[in-house]
């Protein structure tokens, strides 16, 4: 059980559902297609923050998606064989990323700012609600 | 977002559940984007077609649960293998039955069997100025938006089948006028004699620029083939889905009018030294060559022509691979005229439908390939290990395949 102090970030929801668990946060971008391992979720793009880190069933938040559309195809095998992001929070909407969202229905924010992104510690304890683009962020 | 009778009544469900999830998913999708509604598309070009990207195949699969047909014209994208030769390019069974497969997919679907990243070759004038399309294929959406000026967004394989299927895109980024300002003017100083300097000048603007739209000012009498050579290496290393040339281009008639009136954000110039630095950069071979690719994006007739007449009379070195790629429909006409012929007497081959990045066999050894194309040498040196690469002029790679070297 978690402590109540939580506190609130709001972004724009454009997939709903609500998701609790452990965040993976970075202020760079990513690229799913060559960035993220697609058989396992890890993030192995060369040189990236969280490189060995893995989006697998986590709270995934980060700048926005960057290269190739290819990055729809990623997301959308990545629940196929459910080694996909619990849910994904970003600050610039990327077309592609949103889209795979989308397809493979999984609880997405937009819109939150930088500010917002770089006060969350990677690995903190979150909540978010893809309808409302609330995200509760508790801390310890 | 607003909705038409018509987009509510595919929301319904009143043509199918397919059709239904479709909308569902765009109207999601738009709402994200923040349009304001979906626009009507003339035309769509779809891939998808590729059997090792992981994602494409499965939802082709899953998604396509009824007998329903894309709205308007459609082409679609370069397949993993060549139909007839497969055989002689090192390409498994398995990759030919998966292949069988999408293509049966793509003909019950009413998809125009075209296999090619240059759909514009064969679709004559079925796009023009300021129609809305959804184009896959970042050379192809670079080409539609620059030189043709159609409007369109980079769509994945995914958003472009469902936008073909509702004839419908949401109406936001370059479908948008303002979004197709230009905002950085390229100072052109460089002279560009060959195909493959436009090749090196798109590569060195891309990755300077980034997403910009850049404005080329000096670019002078360039054919419509090396303006697809430009948009193929723009959208290689900047992710750039538009471009204008000053007094060649269709939305950039003057200056003024390619940054609708407002000043450039930013400025650079591209000399001869920029051009050549490319060429150093992308070649990591050493001396010998034992393939050659010409053909990306896939060839035109005029280019097949072209290069016919330099070919004409000679014979390329025993052993050597001299590969040429363009689509089915090109190499028909190319045939019936004699020129897949003229080529195919000096030892080169001409493929259909298909392209070395997207081969499995050409992955399973290495190899010292010579070409003119940026996104071969440039990929192909992270998909293919081991492998070798030669990027120069075009005069250079003809030569490399009489010779087998490259000097």
């Amino acid at each position: 059980m978690r402590k109540n102090k939580y506190r609130v970030i709001k972004g724009r929801g454009v997939y709903p559902g609500i998701v609790e668990g452990e965040a993976i946060v970075t202020t760079e971008s990513i690229s799913f297609l060559g960035g993220v391992n697609q058989k396992t979720g890890e993030i192995i793009e060369f040189n990236h923050p969280l490189k060995g880190e893995n989006i697998a069933g986590k709270i995934f938040m980060f700048y926005s998606g960057r290269g190739s559309v290819g990055s729809t195809s990623t997301i959308y095998y990545l629940k196929l064989i459910r080694k996909n992001p619990s849910a994904l929070v970003m600050v610039i909407p990327d077309p592609p990323v949103v889209f795979g969202a989308i397809l493979a229905e999984i609880p997405t924010i937009v819109d939150v700012s930088v500010e917002d992104l770089k006060s969350i510690k990677n690995h903190s304890h979150v909540r978010i609600n893809g309808e409302s683009g609330e995200i509760f962020v508790y801390e310890d | 977002m607003y909705l038409t009778k018509e987009e509510e009544r595919i929301l319904n469900g009143e043509q199918g559940p397919l059709l239904q999830k479709a909308m569902e998913i765009m109207v999601r999708f738009g709402d994200a984007m923040r349009a304001e509604r979906l626009v009507p598309i003339v035309y769509a070009h779809v891939s998808l077609t590729s059997t090792n990207i992981r994602g494409e195949h499965e939802f082709l699969k899953s998604f396509i649960t009824e007998d329903v047909k894309v709205k308007v014209p459609t082409t679609c994208q370069t397949l993993s293998i060549d139909r007839e030769r497969w055989t002689e390019l090192g390409i498994s069974e398995d990759v030919v039955k998966m292949a069988m497969n999408i293509v049966e997919i793509f003909r019950r679907l009413g998809i125009r069997l075209t296999f090619t990243c240059t759909p514009y070759y064969l679709i004559e004038d079925l796009v023009k100025l300021g129609d809305h399309i959804a184009s896959c294929e970042s050379s192809a959406v670079t080409f539609f938006n620059s030189v043709i000026g159609a409007r369109t967004n980079r769509e994945s394989g995914q958003s472009g089948l469902i936008s073909a299927l509702i004839g419908r895109t949401p109406e936001y980024g370059y479908h948008l006028t303002e979004n197709r300002k230009g905002t950085v003017l390229v100072k052109v100083e460089a002279k560009l004699v060959d195909d493959a300097d436009f090749s090196s000048l798109g590569f060195q603007v891309g990755k300077i620029v980034g997403p910009a739209v850049p404005v080329f000012d000096g670019i002078k009498n360039p054919i419509i083939d090396q303006l697809k050579i430009l948009a193929n290496s723009l959208a290689l290393m900047g992710g750039i889905s538009l471009y204008h040339v000053v007094g060649v281009t269709p939305e950039a008639k003057t200056l003024k009018d390619a940054f609708q009136g407002d000043v450039p954000e930013d400025k650079i110039t591209i000399t001869n030294e920029d051009i050549e630095r490319t060429y150093k950069e992308l070649t990591t071979g050493s001396g010998e060559v034992r393939t050659v690719v010409i053909g990306c994006p896939h060839l035109s007739l005029d280019e097949l022509k072209r290069y016919a007449t330099l070919l004409e009379g000679k014979k390329v070195k025993e052993g050597l691979k001299v590969w040429f790629f363009t689509s089915a429909g090109i190499f028909e006409i190319a045939k019936r005229m004699g020129i897949i012929d003229k080529i195919e007497a000096t030892g080169a081959r001409v493929y259909r439908d298909t392209c070395p990045l997207l081969m499995d066999g050409l992955k399973k050894k290495p190899e010292m390939i010579a070409t003119n194309a940026v996104k071969q040498s440039y990929y192909g040196q992270s998909f293919i290990p081991g492998t070798g690469f030669y990027f120069g002029r075009t005069d250079k790679v003809i030569k490399a395949a009489f010779t087998g070297r490259w000097e």
